[in-house]
């Protein structure tokens, strides 16, 4: 427990770091977002949860022209799953984690394309609620790709998948894939 | 290295996380249900009683050298009351399948379930819901399941005059791929 604690300071304290140097040439990149999201939370190999709901909102700022960091809180729900016990059927409520953390996303953001991929990966920190078991705060990774579409100079349509992993308490780990989709508003100079 | 190849080597990074990360991938979680034999539920004037093998199942077998976590326990159970009394109970949990009396049990064992009330002459099915309303001491539970082997202990006031019986235990597990 207490290397946890330990753990989330410094990637607290990571994240300032990263924030605070950066925040001069975010001031000055060329354009940053704010967007909202949401899709299908797939868990990965767990039998004891089936398919929910992710939304969230993040933000993004264009450090380099392939390299932006988006800040984001996510919000995912597991569905109840059905077990069969002697026959009779019993439903075990599924639960839900809530996440912040940092992504970096590289891809093809410069230029005059209409279209842009890009990859990501990033660090979170998850607290964990399910009914009849204690709650639990850990640390996560993430990574995946995105497809945007600049409906417009100011407004995106974005695709994405990114698998979400979040440590447990005592060892192991719960993998999730999210498919969102969302928007993002631009802003700031072109 | 030239040009072409030059305007690529920004994905390195995001590949080299991206293996990093993937070795994160190699866990899941599992769900073991273990019926206990109604014939293996035994009664006494102290105690109903019964033990779990989990490596009698398949799963914990292939996985229990890579168990990283047991995620959940539950119990779930029919108790018939026989007496003209409400008949209230609780369950420990012990590694020690040969204890003798109440007592022994009370101060030995750990206590997972409590405030367990049958009517007189009815029976109570504790379900999954109203399990997690009985719950007590998880953390140590969870300790105790981890090693695959364990007894049950039902304490109630006139075993006899009762019958516990469709016992099932449900164990979620966390473990390597």
């Amino acid at each position: 427990m207490r290397k946890g604690r330990i753990m989330r300071k410094t990637f607290y304290v990571g994240i300032l770091v990263l924030l605070l140097f950066y925040l001069p040439s975010i001031a000055s990149a060329a354009k940053f977002s704010i967007g909202v999201f949401g899709g299908m939370n797939i868990p990965i190999i767990q039998e004891d949860v089936s398919n929910g709901t992710v939304f969230g909102v993040k933000g993004r700022a264009m450090v380099m022209p392939f390299l932006g960091l988006e800040p984001n809180f996510v919000m995912s729900k597991y569905g109840d799953k059905d077990h069969d016990v002697l026959g009779q059927t019993m439903t075990r409520k599924g639960g839900d984690i809530t996440s912040f953390g940092l992504d970096a996303v590289l891809g093809t953001f410069g230029g005059f394309s209409k279209v842009r991929f890009y990859g990501l990966v990033g660090l979170n920190s998850n607290s964990l609620k399910r009914d009849g078991i204690p709650d639990q705060t850990r640390l996560g990774l993430s990574f995946g790709t995105g497809v945007e579409f600049m409906a417009m100079d100011v407004l995106s349509v974005e695709v994405r998948a990114r698998v979400h992993n979040v440590s447990l308490e005592g060892g192991g780990g719960r993998n999730n894939v999210e498919l969102t989709g969302g928007l993002n508003y631009y802003f700031g100079p072109k | 290295m030239n040009r072409q190849k030059r305007k690529y080597l920004w994905l390195l990074p995001l590949l080299i996380v991206t293996l990093f990360c993937a070795c994160f991938l190699i866990a899941g979680t599992w769900v073991i249900t273990f019926e206990v034999d109604n014939e293996d539920i035994h009664a006494s004037s102290h105690f109903y009683k019964f033990s779990v093998n989990l490596e009698d199942n398949q799963d914990w077998k292939d996985n229990k050298d890579k168990l990283d976590n047991i995620e959940d326990v539950v119990f779930t159970f029919r108790l018939k009351n026989n007496s003209s009394s409400t008949m209230t109970g609780q369950v420990y949990v012990s590694l020690d399948s040969n204890l003798n009396t109440a007592a022994d049990v009370e101060s030995t064992a750990t206590l997972i379930l409590d405030g367990i009330s049958v009517p007189a002459n009815d029976s109570l099915y504790v379900d999954m819901a109203h399990y997690y309303d009985l719950l007590q001491n998880f953390d140590a539970l969870r300790d105790l399941v981890k090693t695959g082997v364990f007894t049950a202990y039902g304490i109630v006031p006139n075993p006899l005059e009762g019958v516990l019986r469709d016992a099932v235990v449900i164990v979620t597990i966390s473990a390597g791929l």
